[in-house]
């Protein structure tokens, strides 16, 4: 376990030099959207702004140092090297950044109730910050796996966010996976949250499963 | 050794290899034209891509589990554009990829990175970033990354494909001083290098095994088909446009021109094959072994 422990340190120790500055941006979401949630006062009912801001400013960063680690995969002449490696380890780098994010989301999610009180964030609603954790962690990786391309991985995780956020979910019209007021146990919540699942489900075994296989095409 | 046996292997109904058997040991040279399918073999051999059907066995042990050889930790493979990590210093690439090879205690690591960079070389440029290298010093921190893993198969895919004249000199010394201590692999389609470090040659053309054995066995393949004329400067297209020149060499007397061929003509004689003679008669005549 100690070695574990020490691999994963090492690691986040290696990602920063490779990822340079990119390797900031989810803790500066979380330092912004802790200052938000602490510090601009607001009043029922926008208080529930503040549970966006986890989901819109926080959430979505959950795969972006991963889309960067994986990345590595797709420069050229790295893949017949770190493939078998990759396979072996997907699961500890996954584990290492879901651990992180929601540990964030935990603390942001601790900092609101702190603020507003205990019963202003519902239990469905840390149900959902965990759902779309993960959520944002397998569909950035499995649009990694897809396109080859970190920056047009990058870009789709921007433009669908920003769209939804945005738009409060009025722009797009699909089965929205943000929750921009209370929630209520309803058909419409149960839908979400099913959907959500299996995108997880789905997302996760693309991302496995392409970065297993590697490139096998002939030459 | 590395014994390959009827490995056959298809893609989308396209036979890539078919069959194909050899016995892989000392210094051994796979050449064979574009196409030929060594990098698929080289692949399936280093367990990134998974064959069809057939064997492979390291040292009378099988290593095959379903359709892929499992011997990471025993074979390593340099492909012919290694790159990792651009951003990063090499010391800090090897230390990574040690990491990534399960090597958890830091001490350990650092000590097989230094002597890794020593055995191919390496030393001044360790904190130089991998994007500044040129290529030989990649394909050399590519070695070494697989010395740290200590295996004893070693597969190079076109390992001098690309490089300057010297680096090439420079690569080749190294692969034969590795190769006192490792099984090596090397696909080639340069026969110049071929010739220069393998004791064992596998020539394929289209998915077949058309030849293996010893250098002069291959050499022998093209005795009494290889003629040295030596003509005048004029004369050279004429010869080109009627005969397979495979060498030319400018003397005091004239040019010196190797013409591979089974019957000479008026002025030629009759010289000892070379190995690029020999691999042209095995790949002309196209039959398997």
């Amino acid at each position: 376990m100690k070695a574990y422990i020490e691999w994963m340190r090492t690691a986040f120790v290696f990602d920063r030099k490779t990822m340079g500055g990119a390797f900031f941006v989810p803790p500066a979401m979380f330092i912004l959207s802790l200052l938000l949630i602490l510090f601009v006062p607001r009043k029922s009912p926008s208080i529930y702004d503040n549970v966006i801001i986890i989901q819109g400013l926080f959430i979505p960063f959950s795969g972006w140092c991963l889309i960067y680690r994986f990345g590595e995969l797709y420069e050229d002449g790295a893949q017949e090297t770190l493939v078998p490696y990759y396979r072996q380890w997907v699961w500890i780098d996954i584990v290492r950044y879901s651990f992180i994010h929601l540990l964030g989301v935990v603390v942001l999610s601790g900092a609101f109730m702190w603020k507003y009180g205990v019963s202003s964030l519902s239990f469905l609603n840390l149900i959902h910050f965990i759902l779309l954790t993960f959520f944002y962690l397998f569909f950035s990786t499995a649009s990694l796996v897809l396109t080859k391309n970190t920056n047009i991985a990058l870009t789709v995780i921007f433009i669908y966010t920003v769209l939804e956020v945005a738009t409060l979910g009025t722009f797009m019209p699909w089965p929205h996976i943000f929750l921009f007021e209370p929630p209520v146990w309803e058909p419409m919540l149960i839908n979400k949250f099913i959907m959500l699942t299996l995108s997880i489900f789905l997302a996760a075994f693309i991302t496995i499963v392409w970065i297993s296989k590697g490139d096998r095409k002939p030459q | 050794m590395i014994h390959a046996s009827s490995v056959t292997k298809r893609i989308k109904k396209q036979l890539i290899l078919s069959n194909v058997s050899l016995c892989m040991e000392g210094i051994y040279g796979l050449v064979g034209p574009n196409g030929a399918g060594k990098t698929t073999l080289m692949k399936i051999l280093a367990g990134l891509t998974p064959m069809d059907e057939g064997q492979v066995a390291i040292d009378e042990r099988s290593c095959t589990k379903g359709k892929y050889v499992k011997a990471h930790e025993r074979i390593g493979y340099l492909p012919q554009d290694f790159m990792v990590y651009p951003n990063i210093t090499v010391e800090e690439a090897l230390d990574h990829l040690a990491l990534l090879q399960g090597m958890m205690d830091k001490g350990e690591r650092h000590a097989a990175v230094a002597e890794a960079i020593q055995k191919v070389n390496l030393n001044g440029h360790e904190t130089k970033k991998m994007s500044e290298l040129s290529g030989g010093m990649r394909r050399r921190v590519g070695i070494a990354h697989l010395l740290t893993r200590k295996p004893s198969i070693l597969l190079f895919d076109e390992p001098t494909a690309g490089l300057d004249i010297e680096e090439r000199i420079r690569f080749r010394h190294l692969l034969k001083q590795l190769g006192s201590e490792h099984t090596i692999v090397i696909s080639s389609h340069i026969v110049e290098d071929i010739e220069f470090l393998c004791t064992k040659i596998g020539v394929l053309k289209q998915g077949q095994v058309l030849f293996e054995g010893t250098p002069s066995e291959l050499k022998s393949r093209a005795k009494g088909c290889v003629w040295e004329y030596c003509i005048h400067p004029e004369e050279l297209d004429d010869l080109i446009a009627t005969r397979e020149v495979v060498q030319l060499l400018e003397e005091e007397d004239g040019i010196h021109a190797r013409v591979f061929s089974k019957n000479g003509g008026t002025g030629g004689r009759r010289v000892a094959p070379r190995l690029i003679d020999g691999y042209l008669a095995v790949v002309r005549r196209g039959e398997p072994r």
